[in-house]
């Protein structure tokens, strides 16, 4: 399995658990999981980028 | 009183720990328990799909590691356990793959792990949910 892939899935699963933690709201838990998912895409980005940056 | 309190503090425990979600059942909060009975095992599922492996270190294949490395893949194999319920079925009905075998395919060994934290979340978050509610903790299910 690609990295890409395997990092996307974790992101998804690790999104959707942590937005049915706590006492949310339906519309509250798909806007908390969206909102990890892009955080997690955007640290992904982030992180490769330095890590490019760094080894090249 | 205290003792009726810890005993179903255990009973929501254990049966949490078994049946992924199942704290939240106890509290008849159906969403989050269905999102964690189909999140973990799919999360486990997946894990054992791509050959990780669930079985505890021996003492053989840790020689020669040193003790942070040692107690690491401990945690690893001990927040496995955490995924209960499909732990338990693996375990009985399949003999899954060495402890080096999970090391070799790292990806299904960190959804493995992966899965029993998530049930350990939801067992915490039920736990939190039912102390800051009054009610649930007096008589609700």
């Amino acid at each position: 399995m690609p990295h890409l892939t395997f990092t996307l899935l974790v992101a998804v699963l690790l999104s959707a658990a942590m937005a049915l933690l706590g006492n949310r709201s339906l519309r509250e838990r798909l806007y908390a999981a969206t909102y990890l998912l892009l955080c997690c895409a955007a640290t992904t980005l982030v992180g490769s980028w330095v890590m490019y940056l760094i080894h090249g | 009183m205290k003792a009726v309190q810890c005993a179903r503090f255990a009973m929501v425990s254990v049966f949490g720990w078994i049946v992924p979600g199942g704290a939240y059942l106890l509290m008849r909060r159906y969403l989050p328990f269905a999102g964690f009975a189909v999140l973990v095992p799919a999360t486990f599922a997946a894990g054992l799909a791509l050959h990780g492996a669930y079985q505890w270190p021996q003492p053989a294949e840790l020689q020669g590691l040193d003790g942070f490395t040692v107690l690491s893949f401990k945690a690893g194999a001990l927040a496995k356990l955490f995924a209960g319920g499909p732990f338990l079925l693996t375990r009985l009905f399949d003999g899954g793959h060495g402890f080096l075998d999970g090391r070799l395919h790292e990806y299904g060994t960190t959804l493995l792990a992966l899965a029993g934290l998530f049930n350990l979340l939801a067992v915490s978050d039920a736990l939190a949910r039912r102390q800051a509610e009054p009610s649930a903790s007096q008589g609700r299910r």
